[in-house]
């Protein structure tokens, strides 16, 4: 269990880029609550990446509200991050996990990286890729 | 430590680091330096078999589901891509670098006008060397939501 309150935004301004992204991790990853993610750590102007979703904090929430709505067991199972340090405030932070919507599916492997900035996540980028049939795959390490 | 100095001399007159052989496993170097040998040898420059004979264990743990384990599998794998296409090409958008773990955010395109892929790289370091290897890799498609583009 996380170690502070992932809701608490109430230090904000005297927080790391790493304590932001562990917060927003831990209540979008590991919690699988994208609205409380969101609305505690996303800056309104949020810079999407994302082919397939809008820009913006509260455009995207529609959407990432709604994947959980229809799928009331998706998970971020998260297999790595990566913090890229800090500068003047600002910094990266990629995170490596599987996602499945359902328990009894292969899912995709996903990175997502994120820009956080004075407190804020304020740009995102991902890149997923379904997960294969272990048949199908030239070793035996997986794709984790 | 002579031994380090001497191989950061000859770092800065080769502009890389010397081969690595076997013992190169047990050098230390910070991730940072090898992210910096590797990337503009493999990525920017193409030079498939120099970066992973100069930056890659023999034995490298792979989890692109398309590829065998070890550098020399990888290899072959890669150098294909880039001798049967010399319009094959790489471009780093961000590197993160944190304890033994380096992320590479890159586009590949077979030619200037391919919409290419976007994928991650996440290479995993001991000693001077790159040991494991993770990637994810998505297609660019045509049209985008929010015409943000992929990087």
């Amino acid at each position: 269990m996380a170690d502070f309150d992932p809701r608490d935004t109430s230090g904000r301004e005297s927080l790391s880029v790493r304590d932001v992204a562990e917060r927003f991790i831990e209540l979008f990853h590991h919690q699988d609550n994208p609205t409380d993610a969101f609305l505690a750590w996303v800056h309104p102007d949020y810079i999407q990446h994302n082919p397939n979703a809008p820009s913006g904090r509260d455009a995207t929430l529609e959407v990432l509200a709604a994947a959980v709505r229809n799928n009331p067991d998706l998970t971020h199972d998260v297999k790595r991050v990566i913090h890229g340090g800090e500068r003047d405030g600002e910094g990266m932070v990629a995170v490596h996990h599987h996602f499945r919507r359902r328990k009894d599916e292969r899912g995709w492997a996903v990175v997502d990286i994120l820009r956080i900035k004075d407190g804020y996540v304020v740009e995102h980028w991902d890149v997923m890729q379904p997960v294969p049939d272990p048949a199908d795959t030239k070793n035996d390490n997986g794709m984790f | 430590m002579r031994a380090a100095l001497a191989a950061v001399a000859t770092l800065a007159l080769a502009g890389q680091a010397a081969p690595a052989l076997a013992e190169d496993a047990a050098k230390s170097c910070t991730t940072r330096e090898v992210a910096d040998g590797f990337i503009p040898l493999f990525y920017e420059q193409g030079k498939v078999r120099e970066a992973y004979d100069t930056w890659v264990a023999e034995d490298y743990i792979q989890h692109n589901p398309g590829a065998n384990n070890g550098r020399a599998a990888a290899i072959a794998f890669l150098e294909p891509i880039f001798e049967n296409n010399p319009q094959h090409r790489m471009t780093v958008h961000r590197v993160l670098v944190d304890g033994d773990l380096i992320a590479v955010h890159l586009h590949g395109q077979s030619s200037p006008d391919d919409l290419g892929a976007a994928a991650v790289d996440i290479l995993r370091v001991e000693g001077c060397l790159i040991v494991e290897h993770w990637d994810v890799t998505q297609r660019v498609p045509e049209t985008s939501v929010n015409g943000n583009g992929m990087f």
